[in-house]
């Protein structure tokens, strides 16, 4: 799974305004925790609602994963990811540094 | 193959040594296929991964998971390692050891997908009606052949596919793809919206190239009206990529740079949309000088202000967007754990 590549950026890039939010989609808590600690990851994470407080895909949209939208300082989404391979973290950090 | 099918087929890959790891061991290719799953975790390179995979295939050529091991040997050789030749010399002898037209289809579809890149002696159509004289095929395998058939450029049997898939695209026929799980109304229904635009669009980009504009503008404006968009509202399918490539082969300059813009800038990425709004764009400003701004300009113009919500965390505390992200720049991210 990819968030821990995104581990990095957030250390790095923190103090400059950046932030991270992840949120798990299917409310599997207990891998979802697991997953988190093995792997060290201190930004925001936080769980998907359910039924009337479901956001991903009712607010969202969102049916395919992993997926993110990079939002600027005013809160407008200027970049959508589908899929987080290898490599795609310097594609990433490049915007990040045009949005900072 | 387009990164989207690179990731889904990686999804049900995935899915399929999930749902098959505790199976009874009732037979060597399922106790090879226990092993399998057991090892793949474990592999680091994609060496090892092509090699596990071709390994299985090897010995056990034609098993329920035939296809998904091709699409293995595909992914991790073919791409991964940049040897789609060495893949189809794997594939090629699997696929003539294979009788049942299930597994035929399924290998011979991801053989297709190396078709770019290297001789393929292969046949879309015979591959798609090995299967269709068996069994008449399901949306998502229809779906399958007319995106390798426009991938192809095959665009009589991407018509003849796309119209099919149309026809199919109800919601008794999404739930019955997918029995064990329940949908919402409103998701089934967004769902069978974006099958139906899907379709739509596809065969209309097959009809502009077999020299019928109108049934393909007619097929466009289709897909636009049913209406299925992301978050970022741009549609859920490729239809600006095609509806503004077609626009800009017959002239219609500012209607491909509206298009192709909104898709450059919203859309999946490694679309070839932003190729082609550099050309429009060029086409109306006489040279590219300047498309760097003007696609940042687009994407201020068009850019979604996010919506705030709540959520808990894992210490039970309520966070909202609003709370974190006011005055940063953001990262959102979706994910699950697998």
């Amino acid at each position: 799974m990819e968030l821990p590549r995104l581990q990095p950026l957030y250390e790095q890039y923190r103090e400059k305004g950046f932030e991270v939010i992840a949120i798990e989609a299917k409310r599997d808590t207990e891998r979802a925790t697991k997953f988190i600690e093995e792997n060290g990851l201190t930004y925001t994470m936080l769980e998907n609602g359910e039924e009337s407080d479901e956001i991903v895909g009712s607010i969202f949209k969102v049916r395919s994963f992993p997926s993110s939208f990079l939002i600027d300082r005013d809160g407008k989404v200027m970049y959508f990811h589908l899929g987080f391979e290898a490599g795609d973290e310097e594609h990433l950090e490049e915007q990040i540094k045009t949005l900072l | 193959m387009s990164r989207k099918t690179t990731i889904l087929t990686l999804i049900v890959l995935v899915g399929l040594a999930g749902g098959c790891a505790n199976q009874d061991q009732t037979s060597p290719a399922e106790e090879a296929w226990s092993e399998l799953i057991e090892a793949w975790n474990g592999l680091e390179t994609a060496e090892e991964k092509a090699t596990l995979a071709e390994d299985y295939l090897a010995e056990f050529p034609e098993t329920e998971h035939s296809g998904s091991m091709a699409g293995a040997v595909v992914y991790y050789r073919g791409h991964e390692m940049e040897d789609p030749q060495g893949a189809f010399d794997v594939l090629a002898p699997v696929l003539e050891q294979i009788e049942d037209p299930e597994q035929r289809f399924s290998v011979g579809m991801e053989i297709l997908s190396l078709a770019d890149s290297v001789d393929v002696p292969l046949n879309l159509a015979d591959v798609a009606n090995g299967l269709g004289a068996h069994r008449p095929l399901t949306y998502s395998e229809h779906e399958q052949v007319f995106v390798t058939a426009i991938d192809l450029e095959e665009w009589m049997v991407a018509d003849e596919h796309s119209l099919a898939a149309l026809e199919i695209s109800t919601p008794e026929a999404y739930q019955a793809d997918y029995p064990d799980r329940e949908f919402s109304d409103e998701d089934l229904a967004e769902r069978v919206r974006r099958r139906q635009a899907t379709a739509l669009a596809y065969d209309g980009w097959a009809n502009y190239n077999m020299g019928d504009t109108e049934l393909a503008f007619a097929r466009f404006a289709a897909a636009d009206d049913i209406g299925s968009v992301s978050y970022l509202g741009v549609p859920n399918t490729p239809l600006y990529t095609f509806w503004g490539r077609a626009a800009l082969s017959e002239g219609d300059i500012d209607s491909a740079i509206e298009m192709l813009g909104a898709e450059a800038a919203f859309g999946e990425e490694g679309s070839d949309a932003e190729i082609y709004l550099r050309e429009a764009y060029g086409t109306k400003n006489g040279d590219d000088e300047g498309f760097d701004e003007f696609m940042w300009a687009t994407r201020n113009e068009l850019a979604t202000e996010v919506d705030d919500f709540a959520l808990l965390d894992y210490e039970g505390n309520e966070i909202s967007l609003v709370d974190v992200s006011t005055g940063k720049v953001t990262l959102l991210a979706f994910w699950f754990p697998t």
